[in-house]
Order: structure tokens, then sequence, then C-alpha cells
């Protein structure tokens, strides 16, 4: 089996070599936009590249930011962990037996 | 005489052994074991993310439809339209950034149970606010008398959407300060239960956060 750093270096290198082989056909994947578009020196579809790529990185931006977040939140508040506010307290379970007469 | 089904039932219950009848027991408010737990997250804080996330996801197609224009001309502005204050706009900034440190001071104030505090905390976020939209309202005054409007082409429909759009925002949160500060004299929060202060001053970071973004985007 392969150790973790190496499976997540070769997941971080195809991801850069996806990408970063796209570059040069970036704005150039749907027909209208390369009839319409001068190509990888026209002004506008400059214009256009930048705004899919910011675009695109937003959804990534605010899962990242939110999920980080409720992460933290959860792993702060889990019962037995240290918080802030000292050791988070397990609630204590107690079984009661209650009287069988009474439960009737 | 046969026997009724009520009491061939009741024999059968004294017959069957003892079940204990099971409860889980948490005791509240520090009792021998320990307190009620409270959720990691409350349900006003997921709101509010979920709101924000889509208010970001609605920014961030203005901003890709600025960007279009933006980074696609050549000269920005362009010929013969005037270029966008930046002084008086820089001390727009600095005001809606201390209405954000205003805001955290009530947030404060309340977290330690401190009501004058909170009150004072609103009542400047809101004038910092007002301030603000005062201040832009001008700007745009100034502007539609140089000739920028929102048919001027892509540099004033932009730039009056974007700003518009945040500024209605504003708009929006100093009404929501205003409310969260109506039901603060009316007593509704303590240092316990603020959430309603905590989301609010979250969405007013958020706007304050977002324009910082807004102007070094679109004034710059």
């Amino acid at each position: 089996m392969m150790p973790r750093w190496l499976v997540l270096v070769v997941l971080l290198s195809c991801g850069a070599a996806l990408f970063l082989g796209a570059g040069e056909a970036a704005a150039q994947g749907c027909a209208m936009c390369k009839t319409s578009l001068g190509g990888p020196g026209d002004p506008l579809s400059n214009g256009i590249n930048a705004s899919i790529f910011f675009m695109m990185s937003m959804p990534f931006v605010l899962f990242t930011v939110v999920g980080g977040w409720l992460t933290y939140m959860f792993r702060k508040h889990r019962p037995g962990t240290n918080t802030s506010e000292g050791v988070a307290p397990r609630p204590e379970l107690k079984l009661l037996r209650a009287e069988r007469e009474g439960a009737r | 005489m046969p026997r009724s089904s009520n009491t061939a039932l009741a024999d059968a219950t004294l017959e069957a052994p003892p079940q204990p009848n099971l409860q889980v027991v948490v005791p509240r408010d520090g009792g021998p074991g320990g307190t009620v737990q409270s959720p990691p997250v409350s349900n006003a804080r997921v709101a509010i993310a979920m709101f924000l996330v889509a208010e970001s996801m609605f920014f961030a197609g203005l901003i890709g439809a600025y960007l279009v224009f933006r980074v696609g001309s050549v000269v920005w502005p362009p010929p013969g339209l005037p270029a966008l204050p930046l002084g008086i706009t820089w001390l727009n900034t600095i005001f809606l950034f201390a209405s954000g440190v205003t805001m955290i001071q009530a947030l404060r104030g309340i977290r330690r149970g401190d009501q004058r505090a909170l009150r004072i905390g609103l009542a400047w976020t809101t004038a910092l606010g007002a301030v603000f939209v005062a201040v832009q309202g001008y700007e745009w005054v100034q502007l539609l008398r140089h000739g920028l409007t929102a048919s001027s082409g892509p540099y004033g429909s932009t730039f009056y959407t974007l700003i518009g759009t945040h500024a209605v925002h504003v708009v929006g949160a100093m009404g929501w300060v205003g409310y969260v500060a109506w039901m603060t004299h009316r007593g509704r929060y303590s240092a316990r239960t603020h959430d309603g202060v905590e989301v609010c001053a979250v969405y007013w970071l958020y706007v304050c956060a977002l324009w910082g973004i807004l102007f070094w985007l679109v004034y710059h």
C-alpha cells in the first residue's frame, strides 16, 4: 500500500498538470467563446478568463471556510476534550428503575 | 365461563419478569453529573453562515461581471468619464471600519452582561453606518453631475450596480441593528442569551469586510 504522503504528492501532481496544461486553452472551451473572442492576446478574452477563474474558485473558498469553521467548532466542543473553558464535562447517565407498582 | 381478554392480559402482565424502566437523566445546572451540553453550533449561527454563503455567491457573480469589463478593457476608466474619488472614499472606508469596531465592542459588552455597552455600541454602529451611506450618496451626486451615469457604458453600470448593491446591504444591516437595539431596550438579551446580537454582528462585519474588497477592486 502506498504511503499517505505519496498518494498526496501524486494527487497534487495530477491536479497541477491538469490545470497548468489547460492554461493555454482557458476560455476556449465552448464554441461561442472560441468564435467571439480573439484568442489569448485579446483583452476581452483575458477579462473572461479572470472572471471564470474567480467565480470557479469561490465555491471552493466558501466550502473550505465554512467546513473549517464547523470542524473547528465541533472539535472544540467535543465532550471530554480541552476547551477554552476547561475540560468539557461528559454528561453522566443514570439508570433509574421505576417502581413496578408505581409504573402501573 | 370463559375468561375475558382483559383478565388474561392482567395475568400475563403479573407473570412476566419485572422490566426495569430505564431513563437517561442528565443533571442540569451543575449537578453532580455536570451540565446539559449545548450544541457546538447554534441554529442561528448555521443560518447566518448559510445566508452569508449565498450572499458571497451573489457578490461573486457581480464581481465576475465587473472583472470581465475591467480586465478586458485596455483603458480604465474609459476616456471622457471621471475617475472615482479616492480621498473621500478612503475617509468613508474608515467610518465603516470604525462601525465594525463599535459593533465588536457592543458584542463584547453583552457577552459580559453589560447592557449599557451594548446600547452604546449599537448606537455608534448605526450612526457610523448612516454617515457611510450619506457620504456615498453625496459622492454619487457628484459623479452624476460629472456625467457618470448607469448608462455610461460598462464603467458606470458596473460601478453603480456593485457599489449600490453594497449600499443597499448596509442600509439593510442598519435596519437589523436598529431592531437589535429595540430588542435590547426591551431586555431581550443577556450574557447567556444573545444569539440575536451575535448573528447581527456577524452580518455587519461581513458587510464591512465586503466593502474592503469592493473598495480595493473598484476604486484602485
